[in-house]
């Protein structure tokens, strides 16, 4: 682009061309590209390098929520369990009485320290 | 100086432009962007009526196209599918604005399917353009750029750049006549 010399007393120096429309709307349309290229890019290298604070501010609204649905359900669970263990020592209590009642020793220490063999866990899958 | 690339044009290519971008090459998706941007352009255009609301919602629609891209279908052309994401995410934004449109079906006039030929010879002044804008000094670009696009005066690009008034005007008329060049078949047949 460097046919022309440079001469300022050149007649059409003297003062500003008329702008051209259709060579103004092509140069927007090719900032626009760059533009976009450039965002695109960006957002490629955010999505590979988001380090652990930008997954927390990403999703730390949600995680609010998520942790309280987490906590509610584990009281629910943490809830149960006591029951659980009070019914699972009445029983065992229980056994333990028709053991005594019944006067064989071999009960009673079954009904302690469990049988010796696994029939007893057939016997229970039975009677329950 | 940046390298205009030459993206062949047919359907087959761009099914393996997508490919390519859904695989995460950058350069495919450039060539994308490159490819649809002066129909996306337009229809935004039509859509909205602002030229800057327009380049905004284009910029965003790519953007979207770009997080969406894996969910679409490698079978399935990437210009309607873009247009359909793009003419939805401006009527969300008219909706917004509360500004009623009675044509959001005028997109479909200007998606490069409707008007293949035209699209084409867009596409090839496009390339040739870009290979002339290529061409131009940094210096050159700038003030071509400045007064074209930004609508500075010489007098204030001169004072801008630590240059004369004519010698500003000078680098204008270099780099236009090379861009002019360019733009010639598009003039040719607006003359036709």
């Amino acid at each position: 682009m460097t046919d022309e010399l440079f001469d300022p007393t050149d007649e059409f120096l003297a003062k500003d061309p008329d702008r051209d429309p259709a060579l103004g709307a092509l140069l927007r349309e090719d900032r626009l590209r760059e533009r976009i290229v450039v965002a695109a890019r960006r957002r490629r290298l955010r999505r590979v390098d988001t380090p652990w604070y930008g997954w927390v501010a990403r999703y730390g609204r949600a995680a609010v929520p998520i942790g309280i649905a987490a906590a509610l359900i584990a009281a629910v669970i943490l809830n149960r369990s006591p029951r659980a263990d009070a019914e699972f020592a009445a029983q065992a209590a229980t056994d333990l009485q028709g053991a005594v009642a019944s006067g064989s020793r071999t009960d009673v220490t079954d009904a302690l320290v469990g049988p010796d063999s696994t029939e007893f866990l057939i016997a229970m899958a039975v009677d329950r | 100086m940046r390298e205009p690339t030459r993206e062949p044009a047919s359907d087959a290519d761009e099914t393996a432009l997508v490919g390519r971008a859904q695989r995460g090459d950058p350069a495919a998706f450039d060539a994308l962007v490159r490819r649809h941007l002066p129909g996306a352009l337009a229809a935004a255009e039509r859509l909205l009526g602002e030229r800057s609301d327009a380049e905004d919602l284009v910029q965003e629609a790519f953007l979207r196209a770009l997080d969406r891209l894996p969910l679409l279908d490698p079978g399935r052309p990437f210009g309607p599918w873009f247009y359909t994401l793009l003419r939805n995410l401006g009527i969300n934004q008219l909706r917004a604005r509360k500004v009623r449109h009675t044509e959001p079906e005028t997109l479909d006039a200007v998606s490069p399917d409707a008007l293949p030929d035209e699209a084409l010879v867009r596409t090839e002044v496009r390339e040739r353009f870009d290979a002339a804008l290529a061409a131009l000094t940094p210096r050159q670009r700038e003030i071509v750029m400045l007064f074209e696009v930004e609508g500075w005066k010489g007098a204030e690009i001169a004072k801008h750049l630590g240059l004369t008034p004519e010698n500003v005007r000078w680098h204008l008329h270099q780099a236009k006549k090379g861009l002019r060049a360019a733009l010639a078949p598009l003039r040719d047949e607006g003359d036709a």
